[in-house]
């Protein structure tokens, strides 16, 4: 059946665009959304997650494992790159560019130093999904299947958890937050942690991917700034609204007019959004 | 015994100095008000007694112990609930969740006080999964004293409780907190302009005036409206 | 002065990157000690014959995306030089070793302060054509000698330069191969940059003498990682086989998941396995089924490479298999570079630019891991053998010959420039020293014919 066949062909691009955007925009919109924080060195915690999946499966955990120490490693960094750096630029939004930038520079040299140009890879996993003449990757899907639980699991943490509460109080009005006993400060480090975790995450779920290099994150960074100004500030259904609206646009440009002409449909989509509506998807979700 | 201490605080903003030698006094069970005109510094002490400003002297005692290098949070949990003028409830939140985030004001408290609150404000029940900012300006405040309540402070701030509030909810609550401090024995200390809420609810009465404390009415002269009026009217 | 005193860095001191064996620390002491003495020698006697050292400087990147690629041919000018026990005509060779860090204004500065201030011999660097380009008027300029040695497309017709590395024309035996056992429709992915897109012209090219045509080709973007619709788009097309011109970790990936999506052509490749070793890189059987030509690869199987090989993988450990490195083309380019520069300094016995460079167009011979290499005196480029390497499953690596049976020969011999290349630039006859050509050519798409 061609018919079913260019339906599943789209379907299958379609979620790993959407995976894609999704897992590459998560960490830095639960970042920016909650502390107003623009981490320029977002790439490279996604470059960390997937070297340390990539080392985690050398030394013989199972890939899903491996993802989540991956996770962890990056969540950890994260918790000391706030500590050290984050903290004492709170409501300084160029400061923070200019440092988190700085960052990352020193983060790709440090790693091209230790591990030198190319890094373990690791092979993909789950093989082929076929049905009549059509083929994908499974791996492909279960990544944007993840992307889907990634988004389930953050919205748990945000509605679930005292830490989220605290966290979207926090956001909507912090001196008040901070009037009724909630410690801010705590909570931002908890939130810059959380976002590494998640870019630790998609960085080692990117790992089977790509080839990992010191500079694996630049391959990142456009989809995940652009899914973070198409979404505004809501974290949740601004970054899925947005990552689902590009993933819409970029799958059929990309299919008829091939990789340059997705990413050209991706930018062009992007500037009309922001000039229509300038505070992205959450302008609209959240008018109140 | 005094709950409240203040003793000769001055504070502003940056360096515009708005409160000058500001000593006064709260003692447990009261509740107290303090009238002024617009600019006179009303807020600005409510601010200074939560910690979003920081004296630039002068001394803060809370239930015996200095509070003044305490940051916000740590006044919140030491037991002080704030109602600040403009509400500011968390619009995007529900209503419910509102109140969990104000649970933490007073970390000595057994537990948190949901059902006594949707008891007193039934309405807050009603909308208890509606988002915040729905509400209206009245429910929004009930919804605001409800949250700093809900932890069981010692010591209540409500600053402008009436202001955009309509009169019968403006009764309401000047009676809830006067229940409230008969039931849970919660201090209420508050700022306002609206003579009769003023009147209904207070014992004891603080005037102040471009920054200073001017006079202190006792429950006598709060009954009689002239002397209030003087010193409120703008 | 001390004899350990003969590698210069931007800070004058040595590099920190070996400083861990012995020999490099005993080498580092001496350095403080002797900078101050050569202050006073450099700058006055330098290039010109006379005494004190014979200068060369490198620009090899040695951080950056492409710090992997500079610090092997740092390794392999290394290694000649301690063969030399750095002397060349009786006198001592002190060695000038920048790093441009892939960054062109620092390649225009570096070159600059190499060729004023350093006063130096020769020039071997750049890896890039774009960094190339932006130090080539400078080099012009001031007629400095340089050697330019990373594969490229071609077309540098220059008095000052001397290349000896593949050129995009010295491939074509792929093209024929491809078409001759796989079939005439492919599908061609090229990134989307000067490089890709020039030698995709030649490929196309040759493709059409051999009566064959792209069914499509997909130009992409250089940071593209995510091939889903390419990948589509080629099952689509249902080509022969796959002409890949991707360049760069980013589209490298399209072979892990084009291999998951169940893509099971043969890749005719102009630009991987024997610069970027992604069969070393990745595991098997990810490139199975890669054919790629070149003029090198560490797996030519002549004593003259196996005995190369083992020696630069004893002194660079990192380039063993189990490092997971790979002694690359751009290692034996810098190697036979700085070998023809040895030859040519030898042969004309002073290091004058000018008597240097007539003993470069009088057309060099010698062998090299590579097999024999002639230095062509009117285009300035190497004539070389070219290999055509079949990656097997479990990405060994065979080499072929036309019919496409295992051979330890390479698949053509001699291979000059294209001719378009040599009928353009003849800088024997049409150029000299004070009155140079210093062109950069690039052929329009009727031109090759």
């Amino acid at each position: 059946m061609a018919v079913v066949e260019s339906i599943l062909r789209f379907l299958v691009l379609l979620l790993s665009f959407f995976g894609t955007l999704a897992l590459a925009g998560l960490g830095l919109a639960v970042i920016f959304g909650i502390m107003g924080i623009i981490n320029f060195a977002h790439g490279e915690f996604i470059m960390i997650g997937a070297y340390s999946t990539s080392i985690a499966y050398g030394a013989g955990i199972p890939l899903a494992g491996a993802i989540v120490v991956g996770g962890l490693t990056t969540g950890a960094f994260g918790l000391v790159v706030e500590r050290l750096l984050i903290r004492h630029m709170y409501d300084r939004l160029i400061d923070t560019l200019v440092a988190t930038w700085g960052l990352s520079l020193i983060l790709t040299q440090a790693v091209q130093i230790q591990f030198g140009g190319t890094f373990g890879s690791i092979p993909v996993p789950f093989g082929t999904f076929q049905y009549a003449g059509f083929s994908a990757s499974m791996y492909k899907i279960v990544l944007g299947l993840t992307a889907l639980g990634l988004f389930a699991g953050t919205y748990a943490v945000f509605t679930q958890t005292t830490y989220g509460l605290q966290a979207r109080a926090a956001m909507q009005n912090k001196e008040m937050a901070r009037s009724l006993g909630v410690d801010t400060g705590r909570t931002y480090m908890l939130t810059f942690a959380f976002g590494s975790v998640l870019s630790g995450i998609a960085g080692g779920l990117f790992a089977p991917l790509t080839v990992l290099t010191p500079t694996m994150g630049s391959e990142y960074i456009v989809e995940a700034f652009v899914t973070v100004i198409v979404g505004g500030t809501n974290v949740l259904i601004g970054t899925f609204g947005a990552a689902l609206s590009l993933g819409l646009i970029q799958t059929p440009a990309s299919q008829l007019f091939g990789t340059l002409g997705g990413r050209v449909a991706l930018l062009v989509t992007t500037i009309l959004i922001i000039r229509v509506l300038p505070e992205g998807i959450s302008g609209v979700v959240t008018s109140d | 015994m005094s709950l409240l201490e203040l003793d000769a605080v001055n504070a502003g903003y940056g360096r515009t100095p708005v409160l000058h030698d500001i000593s006064m006094e709260i003692h447990e069970g009261e509740i107290v008000s303090l009238i002024g005109r617009n600019g006179a510094g009303k807020s600005t002490l409510m601010k200074t007694i939560i910690g979003l400003l920081t004296p630039t002297s002068g001394e803060l005692t809370f239930a015996g112990e200095s509070i003044g290098d305490d940051s916000p949070e740590r006044r919140a949990r030491r037991g002080i609930g704030y109602v600040p003028q403009d509400k500011e409830i968390f619009p995007r939140l529900t209503v419910h969740e509102n109140l969990k985030v104000g649970r933490f004001v007073n970390e000595t408290n057994e537990r948190a006080l949901f059902e006594e609150m949707y008891d007193y404000f039934p309405i807050l029940d009603e909308r208890r999964n509606q988002k915040a900012g729905t509400m209206s300006g009245g429910e929004q405040q009930m919804l605001a004293v409800a949250r700093a309540l809900v932890g069981a402070p010692d010591l209540l701030l409500l600053d402008e409780p009436s202001e955009g509030v309509q009169p019968t909810i403006v009764e309401e609550i000047s009676d809830i907190v006067q229940e409230i401090n008969r039931d849970i024995g919660t201090t209420v200390f508050f700022v306002e302009q609206n003579l009769d809420f003023t009147i209904n609810t207070t014992e004891r009465c603080y005037v102040i005036e471009t920054g200073e404390l001017v006079n202190e009415l006792p429950p006598d002269d709060l009954r009689d409206s002239e002397v209030v009026q003087r010193h409120i009217t703008v | 002065m001390s004899r350990d005193v003969r590698k210069r860095t931007e800070n004058g001191e040595k590099d920190s990157q070996n400083a861990f064996n012995r020999r490099n620390f005993l080498k580092s002491v001496t350095v403080s000690a002797g900078a101050v003495s050569l202050g006073g020698c450099t700058g006055q006697i330098g290039g010109a014959d006379g005494e004190g050292p014979i200068t060369i400087g490198t620009l090899y990147d040695n951080s950056g995306p492409l710090g992997f690629v500079g610090k092997g041919k740092d390794a392999a000018t290394e290694m000649w030089l301690e063969q030399q026990e750095y002397e060349l005509l009786g006198r001592e060779v002190e060695w000038i070793d920048y790093n441009p860090a892939g960054d062109n204004t620092k390649y225009k500065n570096l070159t600059r302060k190499q060729i004023q201030q350093d006063d130096v011999d020769m020039i071997f660097g750049a890896l890039l054509s774009s960094n190339r380009e932006a130090l080539r008027p400078i080099v012009d300029e001031n007629q400095q000698l340089f050697s330019y040695n990373d594969w490229y497309e071609g077309g540098v017709c220059d008095e000052y330069m001397v290349i000896n590395t593949t050129l995009t024309s010295q491939q074509r035996p792929l093209i024929d191969f491809m078409v001759e056992n796989f079939g005439s429709d492919y599908y061609a992915l090229v990134a989307d940059y000067n490089y890709g897109r020039v030698s995709n012209r030649y490929a196309r090219h040759y493709a059409r003498e051999n009566g064959a045509e792209p069914v499509n080709e997909e130009f992409i973007p250089l940071d593209t990682s995510e091939f889903g619709s390419t990948i589509n788009r080629i099952r689509e097309e249902d080509p022969d086989w796959i002409l890949s011109l991707l360049v760069g970790s980013a589209q490298y990936s399209f072979f892990k998941q084009a291999e998951s999506a169940g893509i099971d052509l043969p890749y005719g490749s102009l630009a991987n396995i024997a610069g970027t070793y992604e069969h070393v890189s990745f595991d098997p059987p990810v490139m199975a089924d890669t054919y790629s030509c070149f003029s090198y690869f560490q797996e030519i199987p002549t004593e003259t490479n196996q005995e190369f090989v083992e020696n630069f993988q004893e002194r660079n450990p990192a380039y063993t298999k189990e490092e997971g490195g790979y002694v690359f083309l751009s290692i034996a380019d810098a190697w036979n570079a700085i070998r023809f520069y040895w030859n040519a300094v030898e042969n004309a016995g002073t290091v004058d630019q000018e008597a240097v460079l007539a003993e470069y167009e009088n057309g060099l011979e010698m062998d090299s891991p590579k097999g024999p290499v002639t230095f062509n005196g009117e285009t300035h480029h190497a004539t070389q053998n070219m290999w055509l390497a079949k990656v097997n499953d479990d990405h060994s690596v065979s080499f072929l010959d036309m019919d496409g049976e295992e051979t330890e020969e390479p698949i053509a011999e001699n291979v000059q420039t294209s001719e378009w290349f040599r009928n353009q630039c003849n800088l024997v006859d049409d150029s000299s020293w004070d009155e140079p050509r210093t062109e950069y050519l690039t052929p329009d798409e009727g031109d090759l014919g």
